[in-house]
């Protein structure tokens, strides 16, 4: 994929030149425990000409090995095809290099710049196959869906009946609408938040903000009424 | 205290989780490789916030635990291995 990598140089404003005093050109400082090659991959990536040809090429390959490593590790991937997969393992490499180039100046030497890299790649993966795999499925984020099983049961023990109730009360009395179905469908129907944040054209911090409010207006709900203990942490 | 419930247990092990300090997403992302390299070069803790968001967002988990992988891997480790020290770091202050 050569072609792709060497196509980036060609955007004018690819190459992030930063600002004095940030971490990109000659006389750049990065922390104590950056080492040489750290040092090498900055000053090839903004350099000229043939160096920083082989530098991207260099960038391009490491996304590629990310994003082939990403989607060996996704399950959902296998629904893909192998056609399909390597599109979207050589799109998510392009876009990678193309946002670490944006962003050089922000690399501080704080990891290896692999590391750094690293991840990138594996965002930009793990993000389009997210995308791709529910991309055909219908998500309703407008109604708030019934819980799919009920302590009606004979066997179903009184406290936890109590506690299922005094849940869904918590849910009904201390959510939003829009926070209740946003902690339903991550929580419970496992849609993936950035899969949301694409419906909801907005941003993957802006859903985990209201996920996170949700969360914790139920805990301080099920607190007040004796459900779970303040020190309580389950992982 | 717990019920046959499934969407009971789910929602209310969500609720039990020590989510409450803040950390975004983009602020995850900016951190996590420096932060990954203390846990598995120098086996040092999790910081508060960045371990409380890994417990409560599965996504910024998953990419975080690929990338433990990936530099295990690179080390000439079993990628396992990379997932696994994170994951106890995740699992225990």
């Amino acid at each position: 994929m050569a072609n792709n990598a060497e196509g980036l140089l060609e955007r004018e404003d690819a190459i992030d030149s930063g600002k004095p005093g940030e971490a990109s050109g000659p006389d750049v400082v990065l922390a104590a425990a950056a080492t040489e090659e750290d040092y090498d991959w900055l000053g090839e990536l903004t350099s000229t000409g043939s160096g920083q040809r082989d530098a991207i090429k260099r960038l391009h390959e490491l996304m590629l090995r990310a994003a082939r490593f990403k989607l060996s590790r996704m399950g959902e991937a296998s629904r893909l095809g192998h056609v399909r997969a390597d599109e979207i393992v050589q799109s998510s490499a392009d876009e990678a290099v193309v946002a670490i180039l944006a962003k050089l100046s922000t690399f501080e030497g704080r990891s290896r710049f692999t590391t750094w890299a690293y991840k990138f790649g594996i965002l930009h993966t793990a993000t389009a196959v997210r995308r791709e795999v529910w991309s055909n499925t219908e998500i309703d984020l407008s109604s708030i869906p019934e819980p799919t099983s009920r302590l009606g049961d004979p066997v179903a023990h009184v406290e936890g009946l109590a506690l299922s109730g005094a849940l869904r009360r918590c849910i009904a009395e201390c959510l939003t609408p829009h926070q209740q179905r946003i902690l339903i469908a991550i929580t419970v129907e496992g849609i993936p938040i950035d899969v949301i944040a694409d419906r909801l054209h907005t941003t993957r911090n802006t859903v985990y903000k209201t996920l996170h409010e949700a969360r914790r207006r139920l805990r301080e709900g099920l607190i007040a009424q004796g459900y779970i203990n303040t020190t309580e942490e389950v992982n | 205290m717990n019920t046959e419930d499934s969407w009971t247990n789910t929602v209310l092990a969500h609720a039990r989780r020590p989510f409450e300090v803040w950390l975004s997403c983009d602020d995850c992302f900016d951190r996590s490789d420096a932060i990954l390299e203390d846990v598995l070069d120098r086996d040092l803790p999790l910081p508060a916030d960045l371990r409380a968001h890994l417990i409560g967002c599965p996504a910024c988990r998953d990419e975080m635990e690929t990338l433990a992988e990936l530099i295990a891997a690179d080390s000439g480790l079993d990628p396992a291995e990379g997932r696994e020290r994170l994951d106890a770091r995740i699992a225990r202050p």
